[in-house]
């Protein structure tokens, strides 16, 4: 009796020793190789409970007597990969990339300059978006500008503006930037599809889109490509960028706004991984969208202030949507042959 | 001095959730939270059924304190991990990134808005005063200012629940072990909580080597 | 050929720079006393309970401590 007490003594102290030093090594690290299902691993080691906790690492067979808030998974093992991909890749890479982005505009600006009119403006006018277009586009532009500022503050404010302002102020902004963040997301998602389905029919492929892409929309050369009412670059931005990636975003978002209708933790965090990669490509294209709207090129903004822009600039920026709106006709099928009748100048 | 730990140990934990009861009584914690719970696996199945009691685990490396954009979280000198209120803007990142679902959240108001988070303390309190009113209201009794441990394991009546310091703790669970001729896996959630990080790595190795106390034979 | 090289050099320091993303950076900064991580919290011994006096306060918590182990309390 006692030299088996005695052997069972030094087995259970060697085993422990070895689960001691390699912390991290999974439970069937016993010596004996393991019954394959815990219930018959019980019968053949009732001191044994490896099977039972490989169970457990694949969250099966567990079940608690209150609900509690938290789910009835004792150990979830996807939140350390969540964790490695949002404070690795998602924070490094997609930080440098927007300021990428940024660095690589101010350099195109320093190099290109702004893209200004060629002719002389007319004063004549012609009405680009009416007011509902405007409204819808400033209300998601609103909703956009307050998200990314809110997003960016919650990814990087605590390498940015923590070491600033210290915890307490930090803090204090942080719960304003998450709460605004949680507040204007359903508003983004509902002007997202209004603005979708106000602008889809004027961003569908014109052949005269392959003319842009062939000369990359003379932002390079200086050259005028004609257009209907929107250029192919517009109209990535609309497809891309609006329609694909402010859904993704939207939708991601949702999940993460509403947490209380049944999505478990592995949904969130997938939800919270699609949301911010989805949200830095957006960032990252939103910045080339408004510098050639703003800084980038001259009169681009009277479009979306006033709803009207002069005559010259709908001739060199937009030829084919200038001759229609003269009352001139194009054929939809143009592939860039046509040339218009004459700058407005010369009338 | 001292590492503090949590461990379960299986073979005792008799699913009663008196851990439960007597953390949300101690604590007065909010409404809709638990810091404690009781997961059962295989329940119903004889020979199968095994219960944990699980909180946070106060890891080593804790992913809470990595993935929080606040910065709310710190580790006390004693390795508990505790977290500053007023700063928490209730995001729920680290209710992600958490293996044991320790962070939980009030709801406050419509729209699912998440309040502050609560979690366990390790009856440690919070960045108040100690056993202020303040305090208290925001993370419950400071029992370790009192020199007392956490009361879930003070109190858990099979002694499956304990906690304290880490060598204290590994040295009764040994002793248990050794007696009942089981192979140590009865405990959960260490190589999780504590199996990264260097922050305890003497700990550990201390633990690993230190001697066996006396009376382990005789076991009937 | 040069260029050649050239461009290898770069799609290589290039890959590294990405790699470099992956890394964590430790989250865990300095600790001052009675400060932990740039969060200021009065330590356990230095409340009204045990007013400083750390080894006190130690050997009570070991004591507690020891006081889970039935088995040490159980005769032989």
């Amino acid at each position: 009796m006692n030299s088996l007490t005695f052997a069972r003594a030094r087995r259970g102290l060697a085993l422990l020793a070895v689960t001691a030093c390699l912390a991290g090594a999974q439970p069937a690290l016993a010596a004996d190789a393991p019954p394959a299902t815990s219930e018959a691993a019980t019968l053949v080691q009732p001191g044994n409970n490896a099977a039972t906790f490989r169970d457990v690492r694949r969250g099966e067979n567990q079940s608690i007597t209150f609900q509690a808030p938290a789910d009835r998974t004792l150990i979830q093992a996807s939140g350390e990969r969540w964790r490695q991909l949002r404070n690795g890749p998602i924070t490094v890479w997609g930080g440098w990339m927007l300021v990428g982005v940024f660095i690589a505009l101010a350099a195109f600006y320093k190099l290109r300059g702004k893209i200004m009119l060629e002719g002389k403006p007319t004063g004549r006018l012609i009405e680009r978006f009416n007011s509902v277009e405007r409204m819808a586009h400033f209300v998601l532009a609103g909703c956009f500008v307050l998200l990314a500022l809110s997003g960016l503050t919650m990814l990087f404010g605590k390498h940015v503006l923590l070491p600033l302002m210290g915890h307490t102020l930090f803090g204090w902004l942080a719960w304003v930037a998450k709460n605004l963040h949680n507040l204007t997301g359903p508003l983004f998602f509902v002007s997202t599809l209004f603005f979708v389905a106000l602008f889809a029919r004027d961003n569908v492929w014109q052949r005269v889109d392959a003319l842009w892409i062939r000369k990359a929309g003379g932002l390079l050369s200086g050259e005028h490509v004609p257009s209907w009412r929107f250029n192919f670059g517009e109209k990535t931005w609309f497809w891309i960028g609006v329609t694909i990636l402010g859904l993704i975003v939207g939708i991601s978002g949702l999940v993460l706004d509403f947490p209380g209708l049944g999505q478990i933790r592995q949904d969130m965090q997938l939800a919270h991984l699609v949301h911010s990669v989805g949200a830095i490509l957006f960032m990252s294209l939103s910045l080339g969208h408004i510098y050639i709207g703003t800084i980038g090129m001259e009169r681009a903004i009277d479009g979306m202030k006033s709803g009207y822009v002069d005559e010259t600039w709908a001739l060199e920026h937009h030829a084919y949507w200038y001759e229609t709106a003269r009352g001139r006709k194009v054929s939809k099928d143009d592939d860039g042959t046509h040339t218009p009748a004459a700058a407005p100048n010369h009338h | 001095m001292a590492r503090m730990k949590f461990l379960c140990d299986t073979e005792r934990c008799i699913e009663c959730n008196g851990c439960v009861t007597a953390c949300k009584n101690e604590h007065e914690v909010p409404w809709g939270v638990q810091r404690r719970r009781v997961v059962t696996i295989n329940d119903g199945v004889v020979g199968q059924e095994k219960s944990l009691s699980v909180a946070c685990m106060h890891c080593s490396d804790a992913p809470c304190m990595a993935v929080c954009p606040t910065d709310c979280f710190y580790r006390t000198e004693e390795g508990v991990v505790l977290h500053d209120k007023d700063v928490c803007i209730g995001c729920g990142y680290c209710f992600y990134a958490c293996p044991f679902g320790a962070p939980q959240f009030p709801q406050s108001g419509t729209f699912g808005l998440r309040g502050k988070m609560d979690k366990c303390t390790f009856c440690a309190g919070g960045p108040e005063e100690d056993g202020s009113e303040a305090e208290f209201e925001k993370y419950g009794k400071n029992r370790l200012a009192e020199g007392k441990l956490p009361l879930c394991a003070e109190m858990c009546s099979t002694k499956a629940l304990l906690a304290g310091d880490a060598v204290e703790v590994s040295n009764i669970f040994r002793e248990r072990v050794i007696r009942r001729g089981g192979k140590g896996v009865e405990a959960i959630g260490w190589s999780t909580a504590y199996g990264k990080g260097s922050a305890d790595a003497d700990t550990r190795a201390a633990a690993a080597t230190a001697p066996v106390p006396e009376k382990t034979g005789g076991a009937q | 050929m040069n260029s050649l090289r050239h461009a290898a050099l770069l799609a290589a320091s290039l890959s590294l720079v990405l790699l470099g993303g992956c890394k964590e950076s430790p989250q865990v900064l300095d600790k001052k006393a009675g400060e932990y991580q740039g969060k200021v919290d009065t330590r356990p011994w230095e409340g009204p309970a045990y007013k400083g006096d750390k080894a006190t306060w130690e050997s009570d918590l070991r004591a507690r401590s020891g006081n889970q182990n039935e088995l040490r309390r159980m005769p032989d």
